[in-house]
């Protein structure tokens, strides 16, 4: 039976674009060859941690939102588990869709780590 | 001696004054959700060293206040909000 999960994923801040891109493909597979129900997976971007973790200040926020059994939960968080990328993940079951309420929160991580990524973008531009 | 200190009450403590029933916010307005995703409605109910303002003081109703406190530790989980306070670098 498919119930209804959605998976935050904090990874290294400091990563390339194909990193990024083989982490969404990996992820993508996981949900496929389980005979799960991929429907979305949105970039928050890079935002400020409440605390450290592993000593990072910095975590880029992917917000992932499927469909699927046990199996699959556990299967894509041992995959997880085992990459170093990712810094921290926490998948939730959820009773109905809200998207909206994912919109509002990705939002906010734009206002939030604007100052930041200009900061950043300064810094390696050195105009 | 000679130092007036004011007199503390030595009695039971006063009573309180009645303050105003307070309602919970969630029951008051329907649009209002709770989801561990936005901070920013769930830093209401926490205090400044990112503990968990407990009911009698926020004023929400049990279901709610439930609801508040399983986003809250969800929250910091994914690092969304302090588990103690803000670090104070030195």
């Amino acid at each position: 039976m498919n119930r209804m999960y959605e998976t935050i994923i904090i990874v290294q801040p400091d990563l390339g674009d194909e990193e990024l891109k083989g982490l969404s493909a990996k992820i993508q597979d996981v949900i496929s060859t389980m005979k799960g129900d991929f429907r979305r997976l949105e970039d928050w971007g890079v935002r400020k941690l409440a605390y450290p973790i592993n000593k990072v200040v910095r975590g880029r926020y992917y917000y992932l939102r499927f469909d699927g059994d046990a199996p699959l939960i556990a299967e894509l968080e041992r995959r997880l588990r085992l990459d170093d990328k990712v810094v921290r993940y926490q998948s939730v079951k959820i009773e109905k869709d809200t998207g909206a309420a994912a919109a509002a929160a990705k939002a906010e991580a734009a206002v939030q780590t604007e100052a930041p990524v200009e900061a950043a973008e300064a810094a390696t531009e050195s105009e | 001696m000679s130092d007036e200190r004011p007199q503390r009450p030595s009695g039971p403590r006063k009573k309180r004054p009645f303050q105003r029933r307070k309602v919970c916010r969630f029951c008051a307005d329907k649009q209002v959700t709770i989801d561990y995703k936005d901070p920013r409605t769930l830093r209401y109910f926490i205090s400044e060293r990112g503990k968990i303002i407990p009911r009698r003081i926020s004023g929400n109703c049990s279901k709610h206040q439930r609801e508040i406190t399983e986003a809250v530790k969800r929250a910091r989980n994914i690092a969304l909000l302090p588990i103690a306070g803000a670090h104070v670098l030195p």
